[in-house]
C-alpha cells in the first residue's frame, strides 16, 4: 500500500510555509480536511500536481492565475529579493520512504510606486528514496530519472484517477471520455507497452521482408556456368596434352629426317644451304615484326604532331616576334608597375618621394606598353625549346615516312628472295630422283614438308589450348567469387527468414497477452464497479447490473435488464463515477492513495450516507484524503467518520493571506 | 517502471519454451526503457535467441519456437 505521509510547503500560495500530515496508521487511513470554500481545498490538489508534474492541473484558468508564490511574502520582501517556493510530498511505500520535492524561486521587483512584481526563476525537481532500514544511504535522482519515479507511482496520464474533484466526477462519462478512459486503462495495465512492442516488431518485420523481396542469388545457375567452364578447360587441357605429345614425336621425326637428308652426300650442299636460308628467314621474320612495331609508334607520334602542327607553329611565331620586338624579357616588370599604381598614396620605393598625378600617368602609359609580364616571359622562353623540337620532328615527317617505307621494301625483298630460293630447293628435293640409291630423297623431303606443317598445326593448337585454359581459369575464379558472395547472401537470407518467424511469433504472443489482459481487466473493472455502485446507492430493487464495453463505455441496467444509464440522477451518476474510478484503482494492481475534493458534492439523503459509508469502508484498505466544506461534512457524515478518521479544520488567517491549521 | 506483474504472469503462463518467454521480457524491457532506436536492441535479442535455439537443436534435438 502506498501512503502519503506529509506535504511540506514553503511560501506556496495561501499555504505559505508549514506541514500537512496525514494518518497512515493501521487503524485508519482516512484523513479529513474541513475548510470553507476559498480556503485552499482545490489549492491542495494543485500543490500536489505542481510538485509531481510541474503543473497546477486543477486551476480554473491557468493563463490568468496568480504566481504560486505567497503574495503576502512577496509584498513584505525587499526589492530584488529572492523568495524560494517549494512543495515536498513524502510517501511511504512498504519499506521505502520517497520524497518528491519541487522548488523554484521568484525575484521581487518593485516599481516606482513600490508595488511588488515577481519574476519566476528556474525550477528543480528531485526524488529522494530512502530504505526504512538504511536512513544513511538515500538515493537522489533528478530529470528523466525523477520523472520515471513519478510515473511509477502517479502516472500523469491518469492523474485524474488519483487527485480529483468529486463534483466533477460525472464529467468522466462525458461524450468522448471513453477513449481517454480506455487509454488510461491501457496505461495502467501497460497494454501500451505491448502495443508499442507490436508496432516495432511489425516495422522490423516489414524491413526484413523488403530485403528478402530483392531476391535470392541463383546459385544453381552460377554452378552450371562454372561446370561449363570446367568442361571447356578439360577439353583444352586434353588438347594441350595430345598436341604436346604429338609435337614431341613430330620434332623427333623432323630431326631424324633432317639428319638423314643432311647425311646424303649428293644433296649435302643443298641441305646446308637450306638450313642456312631457314635461319635467315627466321631472322628476317623477326626483323619484320620489329618493323611493324616501329610503324605503330610512328603513326601514333605523327598523328598527334601533325594535328597540333598549326598551333605549335603559330605559338613559335608569336614568341619569335616578341623576341624581335624586345618584349622578352620585358625591360620593366609589369607586376611591379601594377603594384606601384595600386599604392599611389605611399612613397616611391626607390626615391621615397611622392608619385603624384604625373607619375601616375607615366606609370599607366608604361603599363600599356608592356605587353607581357616577367612571369609570362619566363614561361614562353621555357616552352620555346620543346616547341622547336616538335616542329623539327614535324618537318622530318616525310623523311621518316620514306625511311620506314624503304625498310619495308628492303625486308620484303630479302624475305621474298629467301622464300623463293627455299621453294626452289624444296621443289628440287621433292622431285629428286634417287635412282638406284637406297635413300629416297623425294619421299623423305615430302614427309619432311608434311611433318613441318603438322608441327605448325600442333604449335597453333597448343597456343589455342593454353589461351583457352587461361580464359577458363579467369572465368572460373570470377564465378568462384560470385558463388562465395552468393553463399554469404543465402546464409543472410536464411538468418532473416528465421528472424521473421520469431518476429511473427512475438507479435502473435503479445497480441494474445494484450487481448487476454484487456478482457480480464474489463471484467474485473465491471465487477468491482457494480459492487461499489451497489453499496453506495440506497435503492436496492432498481439496479440489476453494470456492463463495460470494449471501448470502456459504462452502461447501467435495471433489474429487468433494460439499459438506464441515461435515466440516472446526478447523485447516481456521481456514485457510478466513484465506483468506476475505484474499480480502475483496484485493477491497476497498485494501491495508491486518493485525494478527493468535495467527495460528496451535492449528494443528499440516504445516498449521502451510503456513499460516505462506502468510502469509509474503502479507507480500511486504501488511504483516502477527503476535503470537505463544513456544510458537506454534515452531522451524519461526522458521526460516521469522527470515530476513526484523522479530522482537522483549515481556516484563513484574519488578513486572509495564510491558511491556518497546519503544523509548523 | 518495471513490467507489471500481470504481464509477467501472462508470459509465464504461456506454453512456450523458457527462452521464448525470456525473449518477450527482454523486448518489453526495451520498450519500458523508452529506447528511441529500437531496431538494434530488438535484433540483438532476437539473434541471440535464434543462436541459443540453434545450439539447443544441435545439442539436444529440441527447442522449437512454436
Amino acid at each position: 500500500m502506498i501512503l502519503i505521509d506529509k506535504i511540506v510547503f514553503e511560501n506556496y500560495r495561501q499555504y505559505g510555509s508549514g506541514t500537512l500530515r496525514f494518518t497512515t496508521s493501521d487503524k485508519s487511513k482516512l484523513s479529513v480536511l474541513i475548510a470553507k470554500n476559498g480556503t485552499g481545498k482545490t489549492t491542495l490538489l494543485n500543490a500536489i500536481t505542481w510538485c509531481l508534474y510541474g503543473k497546477e492541473l486543477h486551476l480554473a484558468d491557468a493563463d490568468t492565475a496568480l504566481p504560486i508564490v505567497n503574495e503576502s511574502i512577496v509584498n513584505a520582501s525587499a526589492d530584488e529579493a529572492f523568495v524560494p517556493v517549494s512543495v515536498k510530498i513524502t510517501i511511504i511505500d512498504e519499506d521505502h520512504i520517497v520524497d518528491f520535492k519541487r522548488s523554484t524561486s521568484f525575484k521581487v521587483m518593485r516599481d516606482s510606486n513600490d508595488v511588488a512584481r515577481v519574476i519566476p526563476g528556474s525550477g528543480n525537481f528531485t526524488v529522494t528514496t530512502t530504505a526504512s532500514h538504511d536512513f544513511e544511504n538515500s538515493q537522489v535522482c533528478q530529470g528523466v530519472d525523477a520523472d520515471m519515479v513519478v510515473k511509477q507511482y502517479f502516472d500523469e496520464a491518469i492523474f485524474r484517477y488519483y487527485f480529483f474533484d468529486g463534483e466533477k466526477l460525472r464529467d468522466y462519462f462525458a461524450v468522448g471520455q471513453s477513449i481517454s478512459i480506455k487509454s488510461s486503462i491501457f496505461n495502467i495495465s501497460q497494454i501500451t507497452l505491448l502495443e508499442s512492442s507490436c508496432t516495432h516488431l511489425k516495422k522490423i518485420h516489414g524491413d526484413k521482408n523488403r530485403i528478402l523481396a530483392k531476391g535470392s542469388p541463383d546459385i544453381a545457375n552460377l554452378q552450371s556456368q562454372k561446370d561449363t567452364q570446367i568442361k571447356s578447360k578439360k577439353v583444352a587441357e586434353d588438347s594441350l596434352a595430345a598436341n604436346t605429345a604429338a609435337l614431341e614425336m613430330l620434332r623427333k621425326e623432323q630431326a631424324d629426317l633432317n639428319e638423314a637428308l643432311r647425311g646424303f652426300e649428293p644433296i649435302k650442299k643443298l641441305q646446308q644451304e637450306r638450313t642456312e636460308l631457314e635461319g635467315n628467314l627466321a631472322a628476317v621474320i623477326s626483323e619484320e615484326k620489329q618493323w611493324h612495331m616501329r610503324r605503330s609508334d610512328f603513326i601514333r607520334k605523327y598523328l598527334i604532331l601533325l594535328n597540333l602542327y598549326p598551333c605549335i607553329k603559330h605559338t613559335l611565331d608569336i614568341i619569335t616576334q616578341k623576341e624581335k620586338d624586345g618584349d622578352l624579357p620585358p625591360a620593366i616588370d609589369k607586376d611591379q608597375v601594377k603594384m606601384l599604381l595600386a599604392h599611389l598614396d605611399e612613397p616611391c620605393p626607390l626615391c621615397h618621394g611622392t608619385i603624384g598625378e604625373t607619375g601616375r600617368q607615366h606609370l599607366e602609359s608604361l603599363l600599356a606598353k608592356i605587353s607581357v609580364s616577367s612571369k609570362t616571359s619566363n614561361y614562353l622562353k621555357e616552352i620555346k625549346g620543346p616547341l622547336e623540337s616538335f616542329l623539327e620532328d614535324a618537318v622530318n615527317y616525310k623523311n621518316a615516312r620514306n625511311q620506314l617505307n624503304q625498310e619495308e621494301i628492303d625486308i620484303s625483298a630479302r624475305k621474298e628472295k629467301i622464300t623463293q630460293r627455299l621453294a626452289e630447293i624444296n621443289s628440287y628435293l621433292s622431285n629428286y630422283d634417287s635412282g638406284e640409291e637406297s635413300f629416297d630423297v623425294a619421299k623423305a623431303e615430302n614427309r619432311r614438308t608434311i611433318v613441318n606443317s603438322q608441327i605448325d598445326n600442333a604449335n597453333r593448337s597448343i597456343g589455342a589450348a593454353e589461351s583457352t585454359i587461361q580464359t577458363c581459369d579467369g572465368i572460373i575464379a570470377k564465378i568462384d567469387k560470385e558463388l562465395s558472395d552468393a553463399a554469404k547472401k543465402v546464409k543472410e537470407h536464411a538468418d532473416i527468414k528465421a528472424q521473421l518467424d520469431v518476429l511473427e511469433e512475438m507479435q502473435k504472443q503479445f497480441n494474445g497477452i494484450k487481448e487476454h489482459i484487456m478482457s480480464a481487466m474489463r471484467r474485473e473493472i465491471e465487477r468491482t464497479t457494480w459492487d461499489i455502485f451497489d453499496a453506495m446507492i440506497w435503492k436496492s430493487n432498481t439496479f440489476g447490473h453494470i456492463t463495460i464495453s470494449d471501448n470502456y463505455d459504462v452502461a447501467v441496467y435495471n433489474k429487468q435488464g433494460n439499459k438506464m444509464t441515461g435515466s440516472l440522477s446526478a447523485t447516481e451518476q456521481m456514485a457510478l463515477a466513484y465506483a468506476f474510478t475505484l474499480a480502475i484503482h483496484k485493477a491497476s494492481g497498485k494501491n495508491c492513495p486518493l485525494v478527493i475534493d468535495s467527495p460528496l458534492g451535492r449528494v443528499s439523503d440516504e445516498n449521502r450516507e451510503n456513499m460516505a459509508k462506502a468510502l469509509g469502508e474503502i479507507s480500511k484498505d486504501k488511504q483516502l484524503i477527503m476535503l470537505f466544506t463544513p456544510d458537506e461534512y454534515s452531522e451524519s457524515v461526522r458521526s460516521m467518520y469522527d470515530e476513526f478518521a484523522d479530522v482537522r479544520e483549515l481556516h484563513l488567517s484574519n488578513d486572509e493571506n495564510f491558511i491556518e491549521g497546519m503544523e509548523d | 517502471m518495471p513490467i507489471s506483474e500481470k504481464i509477467i504472469k501472462e508470459i509465464h503462463d504461456l506454453s512456450v519454451p523458457d527462452r521464448e518467454k525470456q525473449l518477450m521480457l527482454d523486448l518489453l524491457n526495451i520498450e519500458d526503457l523508452g529506447v528511441y532506436q529500437y531496431v538494434h536492441p530488438y535484433e540483438r535479442f532476437i539473434k541471440k535467441y535464434i543462436q541459443e535455439m540453434d545450439m539447443s537443436v544441435d545439442g539436444e534435438g529440441s527447442g522449437s519456437v512454436k
